[in-house]
């Protein structure tokens, strides 16, 4: 219970009048004398109990009509109302859900139009001399203004130009950003308006935190929560969303035509039929590329592989897009893919010692990844997109990987007194930074690879490439060989392709692998963290292992990926797939921008600093392409981190292209720029993968407080007008009052006395 | 005059005079019945003649009719002697003016006083509170009803009242019958007080108890906070009185009816005064009643 004139209740001191007349005519008593007091001390003892009681209970009730009064000129209401409804000025929070599911259709509107009707109608309403701020909130929240809080104009016209974002619903940021806000407010009454569509995964997202948040405002004096609800919660919305674009476990390089796995998902509650989904790249339809899915039950998901043909080399933005469903947020799905004229792989391998030259580590990778006859087909191994080049591990010059994008270490040594022997530390140094940068590296184990020096070189202690240390080696014979166990490979990782036929294509081979030596791994020991182990032989040793080390990555074997420890390589049909698997994989990480998620920060490393750097936004969705300039933020001049400067932006809260450029350069055209870095950004694909709304009763229990829930309409207005004054008990009090002096009166005039 | 002797209460109450109701002893001839059969002018009845029997008193002519020795009996007419017994307790101290209880009595008291004097009768004063406080003997001059107008005067109230013990020792005391007039207010005990009366009536004595009581007591019209102080004891009682009237008439009308129901029970003579009432309307009214009881 809260006052809404708190200080009249001053004037239940009043009930000490009573009390003081009691007592005061108690003290004034007229002596006479008595002759019979006998009688009169019988007629005492027949009646004092009684008196008494009639007497005390008349205080009572006089004491109990005073501080009703009191109560009732104080206007008690309950915690929920506000003083607002005696007119006074308010500090009013319009929280408003922006997520994108705010835009899913409801009637003739959408629901952001219907949360922006109703934040307006309320506004009309706060009392003068009412302060006003608005929140947008998704899985953020952002304070929008207005700069002068008793501006209502400025209000009404941020209120107008609200739009949604591609974020997922989240209340607790904007509740608590509300709740900070409203604590600056010096007016009597607060009021916390969330415009929302109430999804449930927003209020079930951090549940107990938003509990204890509702719970904090709750016993905030005088601030009000009111949940205006934008979206009936019975009307269903048809929704498709685009949820992956995955290559074809394949490296996109120019002149192909490239297979795109689109899986469309319907996230919302009823089938969907003739769903068009078609693919762009760098904002160009793939014409031929367009298929329609009759059918889409409610839930269910459903793969869509589509072509595209690349061109060009360099980074390239492919989109997915879907039509003729209720929310568009989540219609298109981008994914920037760089294409490549050339793969280039070097391959630095022990030399051949005495061995079958087919048996050596390098030449069976290097023809794993030619599908071509090595002495039939030279013409077409030298056009083809894959390039590769072998070096002995002395011959390993730091200056080999300024144009490789993978690298192999095949049964290598590190070097250690003998100066034409192993890789030298100039080479691992620059392999290091060639790793960071973003480049891939492979590393395969043999008889030559010295583990202290491993260690000691690549571990933790030096380079920091090796995904574990490495513990010993171990051995067994080729009866009782290590085997992969094929259970215990990482879901999702290099070596499980997403396709399940290829998957279990590529399974059934690896089952085959046969090994009789192996290095062990230590997964507990001090430079293990951060390493991860994909796969595992049936003892439990772990066979591979990886590593991300800045933009890059390291796969490491711990067998020999030639014949000498066992038969892993040495088997095309598993060879191919998997050097394949590998270079897509370490190949498709050198995106610098890359695919981001809406809300992500992005994050660039320029390469020279500049006095002001600029986000530019995506093209706003109500202006059509090409017609303005896109619009850019200021990021300042960046932030120097260690030695290498940075620039961040948490500014992409809506899907689409980004780009961070020196101040004043020009927009990318496409993704390629040559001055800047550009992103694909992403819807957060939560918001739309449950699209329940809670009911008042949900709602209710996962508050566990039943809030004020008012619908977005017509009658928004006077429901909030009603809301002010409904919980006031002011009425019922003087009521209640009135009976009571009623009984007063009724209990003295049958006591018979009247003071 | 005196102060307790009022005119227009001595007028009308000398009119109606003061009858003994019943036989009464004096020394002298009088208005009243004696007890004592004589030989008067008021013949009672015949009796046998009885050796020793005067002869001078035999009726001839009854003897010559019956041939029997017979004695012809006449009544002795003789005076009384009213006792007053006057309460002089503190309880008699309540009430403001005329309204007074014990200035009632004394009022009541000289007139009856002057009333039994007036017509020759013998008149005695005693006034008590726990004991006998004054004493006038019997006498039935004249001059003896300022004897008893000074010493009223002279009586102020004190002390408790103890009526009981000291009627059964008026009882012991007066040999002679007579009329017994008890004033007060009669807050004692209520069983000595009747025993007392019964004693009385027991020795032969007629006994008027005027029972002098304020409105006050009887209807008890008291409001607002007060702090009753016991007359005769030292109490002290808080309370509104207006709270307690329906319980205080209760024990008051039940005690009244105790006493009014003893006093008939005895064959005492109750008369219950209340003191705003004027003492010449209630004693006429008494005188009235009294008179035409005796007729019947």
């Amino acid at each position: 219970m809260t006052f809404l004139a708190p200080l009249m209740m001053l004037g239940a001191a009043a009930v000490s009048i009573p009390i003081a007349l009691h007592f005061f005519y108690r003290a004034r008593y007229r002596p006479l004398p008595w002759a019979p007091m006998k009688f009169l001390r019988e007629a005492i003892e027949q009646t004092s109990r009684r008196l008494k009681f009639q007497e005390w209970l008349l205080l009572a009730l006089r004491c109990l009509a005073i501080l009703l009064l009191a109560l009732a000129i104080a206007r008690p209401a309950e915690r929920s109302v506000s003083a607002a409804g005696a007119g006074e000025p308010i500090d009013a929070v319009f929280v408003f859900d922006t997520s994108y599911s705010m835009a899913a259709p409801d009637g003739d509107k959408t629901r952001l139009e219907r949360a922006q009707e109703a934040a307006l109608a309320i506004l009309d309403t706060l009392p003068n001399r009412s302060t006003i701020q608005i929140i947008s909130c998704a899985d953020r929240a952002m304070v929008l203004g207005p700069v002068s809080p008793d501006n209502r104009d400025q209000a009404r016209q941020l209120i107008h130009n609200l739009d949604v974002t591609s974020l997922a619903t989240d209340f607790l940021p904007g509740l608590t950003e509300a709740l900070r806000t409203s604590e600056h407010g010096s007016a009597a009454a607060k009021e916390i308006y969330l415009f929302s569509d109430l999804q449930k995964s927003g209020l079930e997202r951090q549940h107990h935190a938003l509990r204890g948040l509702v719970e904090q405002i709750r016993e905030h004096q005088k601030v009000n929560l009111i949940f205006i609800r934008c979206g009936h919660p019975e009307r269903k919305v048809a929704n498709v969303a685009v949820v992956d674009i995955a290559l074809h476990a394949t490296i996109p390089h120019t002149n192909t035509r490239v297979p795109f796995d689109v899986t469309l998902k319907n996230t919302g509650q009823e089938p969907l039929r003739g769903v068009k989904v078609a693919l762009e790249i760098d904002g160009q339809a793939v014409e031929r590329d367009a298929a329609q899915v009759d059918f889409i039950d409610a839930g269910e998901t459903v793969k869509v592989t589509l072509t595209g043909s690349l061109t060009q080399a360099g980074l390239r933005l492919v989109s997915a897009r879907v039509e003729g469903d209720g929310i568009a947020g989540d219609n298109i799905l981008y994914r920037v893919i760089a294409v490549r004229e050339k793969v280039r792989i070097l391959l630095v391998a022990h030399p051949y010692a005495g061995q079958p030259y087919t048996d050596a580590g390098d030449w069976l990778v290097r023809w794993a990844f030619f599908p071509f006859d090595a002495q039939r087909d030279k013409e077409k191994i030298d056009r083809y997109f894959i390039e590769v080049e072998s070096v002995a591990p002395k011959d390993a010059t730091p200056e080999k990987l300024t144009k490789t994008d993978v690298v192999y270490l095949l049964n290598t040594a590190t070097r250690t007194t003998d100066p034409l022997e192993g890789i030298s530390p100039a080479f691992i140094r620059q392999l290091k930074e060639f790793v960071t940068r973003g480049g891939g590296l492979v590393i395969g184990c043999g008889d030559a690879v010295n583990i202290d020096g491993y260690n000691r070189s690549l571990g933790a202690d030096g380079a920091g490439l090796l995904p574990l240390p490495i513990r010993g080696l171990r051995q067994t014979t080729e009866a009782t060989p290590f085997t992969p166990a094929i259970d215990s490979v990482v879901v999702p990782s290099v070596l499980a392709p997403a396709e399940e036929g290829q998957r279990q294509a590529f399974h059934n081979w690896l089952r085959r692998v046969t090994l009789t030596k192996m290095v062990e791994l230590d997964e507990t020991g001090p430079g293990s963290r951060g390493g991860q182990v994909l796969l595992r032989t049936t003892d439990g040793l772990p066979l591979v292992a990886a590593r991300v080390v800045g933009n890059g990555e390291v796969i490491f074997f711990a067998t020999s990926l030639d014949e000498t420890w066992g038969r892993l390589m040495s088997e095309g049909a598993l060879a191919a797939p998997l050097n394949m698997y590998l270079l897509a994989h370490l190949t498709s990480r050198q995106v610098p921008g890359g695919t981001r998620l809406a809300g992500e920060v992005l994050t660039w490393y320029p390469p020279q600093p500049e006095p002001n750097f600029e986000l530019i936004l995506p093209r706003p969705r109500r202006e059509k392409a090409g017609s303005a300039e896109r619009p850019r933020l200021q990021l300042g001049p960046g932030q120097w981190d260690g030695e290498r400067l940075v620039v961040r932006s948490a500014d992409a809260l809506v899907a689409g292209e980004y780009a961070i450029v020196p101040g004043g350069a020009a927009a990318p055209t496409g993704l390629m720029s040559e001055t800047g870095v550009v992103f694909a950004v992403n819807p957060d694909l939560r918001e739309t993968d449950n699209l329940s709304l809670a009911s008042d009763s949900e709602l209710e229990q996962l508050l566990g407080w039943r809030p004020a829930i008012i619908p977005a309409g017509a009658g928004t207005e006077s429901a909030v007008r009603e809301r002010r004054t409904q919980g006031e008990w002011t009425e019922y009090v003087l009521l209640f009052l009135l009976m009571l002096l009623v009984a007063e009166a009724a209990w003295a005039w049958f006591c018979g006395r009247a003071w | 005059m005196p102060t307790y002797l009022q005119p227009d209460v001595l007028a009308r109450a000398e009119a109606l005079g003061l009858k003994a109701r019943q036989v009464v002893e004096g020394l002298r001839v009088g208005d009243h019945k004696s007890p004592y059969k004589g030989f008067s002018v008021e013949f009672v009845q015949h009796r046998e003649y009885v050796p020793g029997d005067d002869i001078r008193h035999i009726d001839w002519k009854s003897y010559g009719r019956s041939e029997r020795y017979t004695i012809k009996q006449y009544e002795q007419e003789t005076n009384f002697i009213c006792h007053l017994l006057l309460d002089a307790s503190n309880s008699m101290r309540y009430g403001s003016g005329a309204t007074n209880k014990l200035e009632y009595a004394k009022l009541l008291a000289a007139s009856v006083a002057y009333m039994v004097i007036r017509q020759r009768d013998t008149v005695a004063l005693r006034i008590f509170n726990t004991g006998w406080v004054a004493e006038l003997p019997p006498s039935s001059q004249l001059g003896h009803i300022h004897a008893i107008t000074h010493t009223l005067e002279e009586t102020q109230p004190q002390d408790r009242t103890a009526i009981g013990p000291l009627l059964d020792e008026v009882a012991d005391r007066i040999s002679r019958r007579g009329i017994i007039c008890l004033i007060s207010d009669g807050l004692d005990d209520l069983e000595p007080l009747l025993a007392g009366l019964r004693h009385l009536r027991f020795r032969g004595h007629e006994v008027i108890f005027f029972h002098l009581l304020h409105p006050d007591e009887v209807h008890f019209p008291l409001d607002g906070n007060i702090r009753f102080l016991g007359l005769e004891e030292h109490a002290e009682l808080l309370t509104r009185p207006h709270l307690l009237r329906p319980a205080y008439l209760r024990i008051v009308n039940r005690y009244l009816a105790d006493i009014q129901r003893g006093c008939d029970g005895s064959g005492v003579d109750y008369v219950r005064l209340l003191t705003d009432r004027p003492l010449a309307t209630a004693l006429a009214e008494y005188l009235v009643k009294r008179l035409q009881a005796s007729k019947r």
